[in-house]
């Protein structure tokens, strides 16, 4: 279990740690409390609001694990009959759903029980959870594994992206209240210019106070850049931020400017109405906005 | 679903040494250090020195334990559990300390 190297960048009131691994890496992240405020429902204690945060990785697997333990053990059953949809959307948030629990990328990579495929098709949303990953009565655990490989067809299957690659909601703003133990394998990544890298990503802007302020005022999506393939990236905020998984291009049309290059690891702000990603390489794109 | 916050995690905690019925000494490993961590754990009445990491971790946290035998020691991470990634305060904190102690990045306007 190897953390070659760390790097924080902090701009934009995004942090992103650089995790450089080597072999396997276990984190194990601290459950935050459901106090008065932080809950999503008065009687649900399961799980607590949190700043909006997100992992990413260029390929190869993540485990996740939530110990609920026996004293949890009426969460436990509470997750386990609940469904994709159940876990707390809002039509008052932001693009209809910020900081939904299960958000875009648990969609997308989440490798399934019902037929064992990577993805939670977009049929399977009101699935029962107890269908679509592992839980364990005797520990009260649940466990689930994720594929992060970019393959076409794959995610195109799962009807998860719109027509422009974009899918809803990738950063998480749900957490569960038990320790939650993750689990990576640098031997597993492809790895490529940037190294083997965990990205470890959570944004809340300094001027606002409340999960309420942030939910409401600021939205999310993610898009799906894939090899080979240009995608367009358009503003649709007074503010736009961004970041993305993997070194990728942008185009631009002036020939005195040329190509410019985005790394992953640190946050972007983006001015123009739309920009347009050249073809090499697939990666994820992140876009916060605030209307 | 996506959880992990940029801030300080436990990535292996094993018993290390018992000192009595109340208490137990813990081996840890951080993320930000690469020497393993000797950390007093308190153990509430009835319960057992742990053998799994699962249950080590709990106790760490004092996730399940009953609110009359929760202990505020540092080393118990029980006040990390209030302010550690999952608050707004914490957040900024976590935020500020890395943007004052030079993993500030230029603003990049595209």
């Amino acid at each position: 279990m190897t953390l070659k190297n760390r790097t924080p960048a902090a701009q934009y009131g995004v942090l992103i740690q650089t995790s450089e691994i080597e072999g396997e890496y276990i984190n194990w992240a601290n459950p935050a409390q459901p106090k008065p405020g932080t809950k999503i429902h008065p009687s649900k204690d399961g799980w607590v609001k949190s700043p909006w945060r997100t992992t990413l990785q260029e390929g190869g697997t993540k485990e996740n694990q939530i110990i609920f333990g026996p004293d949890k053990a009426r969460q436990f059953r509470d997750f386990l009959n609940s469904t994709p949809n159940d876990l707390h959307r809002s039509s008052e948030f932001g693009f209809q759903g910020s900081g939904t629990t299960f958000g875009g990328l648990g969609q997308l990579f989440t490798v399934n029980q019902i037929d064992s495929k990577t993805g939670i098709a977009s049929d399977m949303l009101d699935r029962k959870f107890s269908e679509i990953i592992t839980f364990s009565d005797t520990d009260y655990t649940a466990s689930w594994t994720e594929n992060w490989d970019i393959d076409k067809t794959r995610i195109e299957s799962l009807g998860i992206l719109d027509k422009n690659n974009m899918f809803k909601n990738p950063m998480a703003g749900i957490i569960p209240s038990m320790p939650t133990k993750q689990k990576w394998n640098s031997n597993d990544m492809p790895g490529g210019r940037f190294g083997r890298n965990v990205y470890e990503c959570s944004f809340f802007p300094r001027n606002h106070t409340s999960w309420n302020h942030l939910f409401m005022d600021w939205s999310q999506c993610g898009y799906i850049k894939f090899d080979g393939e240009e995608l367009i990236f358009p503003k649709k905020g007074t503010k736009d931020i961004f970041f993305v998984s993997n070194s990728i291009g942008i185009k631009f049309t002036d020939s005195v400017i040329g190509d410019s290059q985005l790394r992953p690891g640190r946050p972007y702000e983006l001015k123009r109405d739309f920009h347009n990603f050249s073809a090499p390489n697939s990666a994820i794109i992140i876009h916060l906005w605030q209307s | 679903m996506e959880i992990l916050e940029a801030k300080r995690y436990i990535q292996e905690a094993a018993p290390y040494a018992s000192i009595n019925s109340t208490c137990f000494v813990a081996s840890v490993s951080y993320n930000h250090s690469v020497l393993k961590h000797l950390v007093p754990v308190y153990l509430p009445t009835g319960e057992a020195i742990p053998t799994t990491q699962a249950k080590t971790m709990e106790l760490m946290y004092q996730t399940n334990i009953p609110a009359d035998q929760i202990t505020l020691e540092s080393s118990s991470m029980k006040f990390a559990l209030d302010d550690i990634g999952g608050t707004i305060d914490g957040c900024k904190a976590d935020y500020d300390l890395h943007f004052d102690v030079g993993g500030q990045v230029h603003t990049e306007s595209i």
